[in-house]
C-alpha cells in the first residue's frame, strides 16, 4: 500500500480539478464515482480502494510533472493511471496469501434481504423528503405496466413539457437523489427493523 | 453522440458485457472524461434494472446482467431500492384517498396551487380545530387559483388582472401573493429551461466528433533503414494509442502481448487477444495506455495461446516513442 496523499499534494490536485475547492471537490467526487463504477466494470476486488488509489497517484504524478503536463484535462489523465490500477489489482489478487491465523470464513453477515422492511420503510421517508411534484412525478414514471407504462410516461413527458430522453434524465436524478438518501437513512438505522426509522 | 438508439444500444452492450475491446476502451475513456456521458450510462443502467425487474429480455441478457452487473453489494442493494420504489409506485392506487396527491390527467402541467391546495385540504380532513384558518385561506388560495389560470391561459402579467373592487388589505395580501405565485412560476420555467438545455446539450455532447486514437501499425522484428527504429509519436492528451501488431499468419484462437521496457523489464500485459483480418493481412490490435509510452524505446512480444498449453512466442514489434 503506498503512502497518504499529503494535504499540499491534494491541494494542488483539487486546484487542477476546478478553480474554487468547493467546485473542485465536487468534480473530485464525480470523478471518484466513476471510477468505482469502471472498476466495477472491469470486476475488480475492492472498487472504492482503486479509485481512491488511483485519485491518489494522478495527484502524485501530476505534482512531479508541475508545468510539464500539457493536458487541459486531468480527468484523461487520470483514465490512464486507472488502467494501471486496474492491472496491479489483478496481479494482486493472484499473489495475496492467506494469512496464517485465518480459520475460514467468519460468522455472515446480515443477510441483503433482512434490510428489506427498513428499506422500504426508508424509501417512504426519503420519498416524503421529495418536493410533491417530484414524488408524483416519480411514482408516476413507475406507475402501471409495460404498455401502459410506455403511455404513461409520454403523458408525464407532455405535462413536463420536455422530451422522453430529458424525462429519462430527470427520473435518473430524482433515482440517484432517492438511492443516496436510502443508503443513508439505512445505515443511520442498522438493519434492525422498520420501526427505528424516525 | 446523442442519446440515440445507436449510443443506447453501445451502453447496453457495455453493461450487459458484449463490447469489443476497443469499442470499450474507447467508451470508458469517455465515461471518465465526460460527466454527461457518464449520467447516460447510470440512465441505461436504472433501466437495465427496471426490465430485470420485469422479467423482460432474453434469458441471456438476465444471465449476462447478473454476472456483469448484479456482482457488488451496492449494486443489488440498487436492485433491491428499485424494487420498493416499483412497489411503491404500484401501491399509489391503494392508498386512502388524500394520502397521495392524484397523478394528474391533463396534458398541461398542474398549476403550483393544485399541490398547495392538495395539502391544505388533507390537513383540513385530519386537523378539524384549523378548520376557520385554513378555509380562510383555501379562499385566498381560490383567488391565486384564478389568477394564476389567467396568467396560464393568457400569459397575461397578474398585477394587470383586476383588484379594484377587493378590500385594500385582501388586494395586498393577493398582490404579494401573486407575486410569490409569479416568482414560483418564473423558477419552474428557469429549472424547466435549465433542464431542456443540459438535455441538449447532453444530445449535442453525444453526436460531437471525439479525438481519435491514434493507431499505429508495427511489422514484426523489423527496424528501417539504418537500423532505425520504427517511431511513434504520441499526440498529448490522448489518453490510449492502438498499436496494430501485423502477423504473418493468424495460427491462433487468441493471443497475449506484453509491452518491455529496452531492459526486458515487463512493463504491461494484455491476454484475450483476437486477430483481425483486414485487407492488408491479420494482426492483432492492443489499445495501450499513453502514460505508459514516455519517450524511449520499447518492445512488444506477441505470445499464441491456446487451450491448456503454455503460451509460444509468436513476434516482437520494438519500437520507439519520439517526443510530439
Amino acid at each position: 500500500m503506498s503512502e497518504p496523499l499529503r494535504p499540499e499534494q491534494f491541494d494542488a490536485f483539487l486546484q487542477r480539478l476546478g478553480p474554487s475547492r468547493e467546485l473542485a471537490g465536487s468534480r473530485y467526487e464525480q470523478l471518484r464515482r466513476r471510477l468505482m463504477a469502471l472498476f466495477n466494470y472491469r470486476g475488480c476486488a475492492h472498487p472504492e480502494e482503486l479509485a481512491d488509489e488511483t485519485l491518489d497517484r494522478a495527484a502524485r504524478r501530476l505534482e512531479e510533472m508541475g508545468s510539464e503536463f500539457a493536458g487541459s484535462d486531468p480527468a484523461r489523465f487520470v483514465y490512464g493511471v486507472a488502467w494501471n490500477v486496474a492491472r496491479e489489482s489483478f496481479r494482486r489478487l493472484s499473489a495475496v496469501p492467506l494469512p496464517e491465523e485465518w480459520e475460514g470464513p467468519g460468522p455472515p453477515s446480515p443477510s441483503e434481504s433482512d434490510g428489506e422492511e427498513l428499506e422500504k420503510a426508508c424509501l417512504d421517508r426519503c420519498l416524503d423528503r421529495l418536493a410533491p411534484a417530484e414524488r408524483r412525478l416519480v411514482l408516476g414514471y413507475f406507475e402501471g405496466e409495460r404498455s401502459a407504462k410506455i403511455r404513461r410516461r409520454s403523458e408525464l413527458a407532455r405535462e413536463q413539457g420536455v422530451s422522453l430522453n430529458a424525462l429519462r434524465l430527470r427520473i435518473h436524478r430524482l433515482n440517484v437523489r432517492l438511492r443516496e438518501c436510502v443508503v443513508h437513512c439505512m445505515s443511520q438505522n442498522g438493519l434492525t427493523g422498520a420501526e427505528s426509522v424516525p | 453522440m446523442r442519446l440515440t438508439p445507436d449510443f443506447e444500444r453501445t451502453l447496453r452492450r457495455y453493461v450487459l458485457g458484449g463490447l469489443d475491446d476497443d469499442l470499450r476502451v474507447e467508451l470508458e475513456e469517455l465515461l471518465i472524461t465526460d460527466p454527461d456521458a457518464f449520467e447516460a450510462l447510470g440512465v441505461i443502467e436504472d433501466e437495465l434494472l427496471e426490465e430485470y425487474l420485469e422479467k423482460a429480455g432474453s434469458a441471456d441478457e438476465r444471465q449476462s446482467f447478473e454476472r456483469r452487473f448484479l456482482t457488488s453489494p451496492e449494486r443489488r442493494r440498487r436492485l433491491g431500492i428499485a424494487r420498493a420504489l416499483r412497489d411503491r409506485a404500484s401501491r399509489v392506487d391503494e392508498r386512502p384517498h388524500g394520502e397521495t396527491l392524484p397523478a394528474p390527467t391533463s396534458t398541461l402541467r398542474p398549476p403550483v396551487w393544485a399541490e398547495t391546495l392538495g395539502g391544505w385540504t388533507r390537513s383540513l380532513r385530519r386537523e378539524p380545530a384549523w378548520i376557520a384558518l385554513a378555509a380562510v385561506l383555501a379562499v385566498s388560495l381560490i383567488g391565486n387559483v384564478w389568477l394564476a389560470s389567467r396568467y396560464h391561459a393568457q400569459g397575461q402579467i397578474l398585477a394587470a388582472t383586476p383588484t379594484a373592487a377587493m378590500p385594500p388589505e385582501s388586494t395586498g395580501e393577493l398582490t404579494a401573493q401573486n407575486r410569490e405565485l409569479q416568482a414560483r412560476l418564473g423558477q419552474e420555467q428557469q429549472e424547466r429551461s435549465k433542464a431542456e438545455s443540459r438535455a441538449s446539450a447532453l444530445e449535442a455532447q453525444l453526436g460531437r466528433p471525439r479525438t481519435p486514437v491514434p493507431t499505429f501499425a508495427l511489422a514484426a522484428g523489423l527496424l528501417r533503414a539504418r537500423g532505425a527504429l520504427p517511431r511513434l509519436t504520441v499526440p498529448p492528451d490522448v489518453p490510449v494509442v492502438r498499436l496494430r501488431l501485423e502477423l504473418a499468419e493468424n495460427a491462433y484462437p487468441s493471443y497475449r502481448a506484453t509491452l518491455h521496457d529496452p531492459d526486458g523489464g515487463e512493463i504491461w500485459a494484455v491476454s484475450k487477444l483476437r486477430a483481425v483480418e483486414k485487407a492488408e493481412g491479420p494482426a492483432v490490435v492492443v489499445a495501450v495506455p499513453s502514460e505508459l509510452l514516455p519517450r524511449g524505446d520499447y518492445l512488444v512480444k506477441l505470445s499464441g495461446l491456446r487451450d491448456g498449453a503454455e503460451p509460444e512466442a509468436v513476434a516482437t514489434y520494438p519500437f520507439r516513442v519520439a517526443a510530439p
